[in-house]
């Protein structure tokens, strides 16, 4: 008959009742986690939702930008498709630049293919605050087909 | 939405077939990523093709309940396209991070079990300088030998050597490797956060060869406005998904270099 030590014997089961404890551990880690992930999802469609709402009852809509920093210089890029070349007005101030521009009605039916939602949109416009003050004569833009490129000289 | 013909899960992702996948040689993947190059690339060769949609992939509790309307039709978010040879995988709604490793070890599994020869995923690898750049780079990455004699094909694309790769893209690479499924990544330089017809436009004329059909992207250039306007928002919605997945790792040095 074998010898069955009872300390060794407790010290396995503690082992493995220490490993069981772990290993739900990390299920609730994992599962919190997914958790967290689908709430900030769900904040993030409020978030999308309010600010369409906003966008489309005003019938502007906000164009996406890059912004780079270049050293010396910001180079800030607002893609506006669609926007008539004439319209596009920009205001460089001290603290903020300010894109607008009217968006081809043709380009908007195309666009949006007699979307409902879309049956106000008619204008770009973005407003953007600078995070540090500049002198706006030194500062320059270009159109660069959809694209307005914005040079902003630092210090 | 037509009849199922037949339903399949895979990882919590069903795959709900309503006409006739077959068994393609290549799964192109254009999904949501960088510059929407893939989504752009991908549904200007469906249209070239006239690929119809066969497919629909859902998960009720991943993906957000929406349903496409087309032509008075209702169509899955996320659908497959198939011409018997030359299948997509294309999606109207960004995957979110709580669900991009179920998808694309879905993704990769189901290209398994369908037997599928290469898996090709087409995206986007962001330029700061894209603006000035006018005829924007090709990188290939590739996930065994088949997948590498398979790049060689594709002209003007060089093999990206260095760097880090964040998304489905990453997962599904490393998936392909496990389940032996060739994979391709073909990445080309584009705009980060706008979308970019003019790199999806390379990726077409790069996938030409291996398609074995000649892609005309002149429409694709001359309606580049519209589709910038029409994935505006789309564009937006990825680029939220793509940093809380941490898409900001791909712009840094890995450890490994030191």
């Amino acid at each position: 008959m074998a010898f069955v030590d009872p300390f060794e014997e407790r010290r396995r089961r503690i082992n493995e009742l220490f490993r069981d404890a772990l290993r739900r551990i990390e299920e609730l880690e994992a599962s919190l986690v997914n958790e967290l992930m689908r709430l900030s999802d769900e904040i993030e469609y409020e978030r999308i939702l309010d600010e369409r709402i906003n966008m489309l009852s005003s019938g502007a809509i906000e164009p996406l930008y890059q912004i780079i920093d270049r050293g010396d210089s910001i180079q800030i890029i607002v893609d506006m498709p669609g926007a008539v070349g004439e319209t596009v007005n920009v205001y460089i101030g001290e603290s903020e630049i300010r894109v607008e521009a009217r968006i081809d009605e043709d380009a908007i039916r195309r666009a949006f293919r007699g979307f409902v939602w879309a049956e106000r949109v008619e204008r770009y416009s973005w407003t953007y605050r600078l995070p540090f003050k500049i002198d706006p004569s030194r500062a320059s833009w270009r159109v660069a087909g959809s694209r307005v490129i914005i040079t902003v000289p630092k210090g | 939405m037509r009849g199922i013909a037949f339903e399949e899960e895979i990882y919590g992702f069903t795959f709900r077939e309503y006409g006739d996948v077959g068994k393609p040689r290549y799964l192109i993947l254009g999904l949501p990523d960088v510059g929407l190059v893939g989504s752009i690339a991908s549904m200007h060769i469906i249209r070239s093709l006239k690929v119809p949609d066969v497919a629909g992939i859902e998960n009720y509790t991943m993906l957000p309940p929406v349903v496409v309307i087309q032509n008075g039709e209702p169509k899955h978010p996320m659908r497959v396209y198939s011409n018997r040879d030359i299948a997509f995988v294309v999606t109207d709604v960004p995957i979110s991070p709580a669900g991009v490793a179920q998808l694309s070890m879905a993704l990769v599994e189901w290209a398994r079990l369908r037997g599928i020869d290469y898996l090709i995923s087409v995206t986007g690898i962001g330029h700061p300088a894209r603006v000035e750049v006018e005829k924007p780079s090709i990188y290939l990455l590739a996930s065994s030998d088949e997948a590498s004699e398979l790049a060689k094909k594709i002209e003007g694309g060089s093999r990206i050597n260095d760097g880090i790769l964040v998304g489905p893209y990453a997962i599904i690479l490393k998936e392909a490797v496990r389940r032996r499924v060739p994979n391709l990544v073909l990445m080309v330089e584009s705009f980060i956060d706008m979308p970019d017809p003019e790199a999806a436009a390379r990726a077409v004329e790069a996938l030409s060869p291996i398609l074995g059909a000649k892609l005309d992207v002149e429409k694709l250039l001359k309606e580049a406005e519209l589709i910038k306007l029409r994935l505006k928002e789309l564009m937006k919605e990825t680029k939220s998904v793509m940093a809380r997945m941490g898409k900001g790792y791909e712009y840094r040095t890995p450890l490994m270099y030191t």
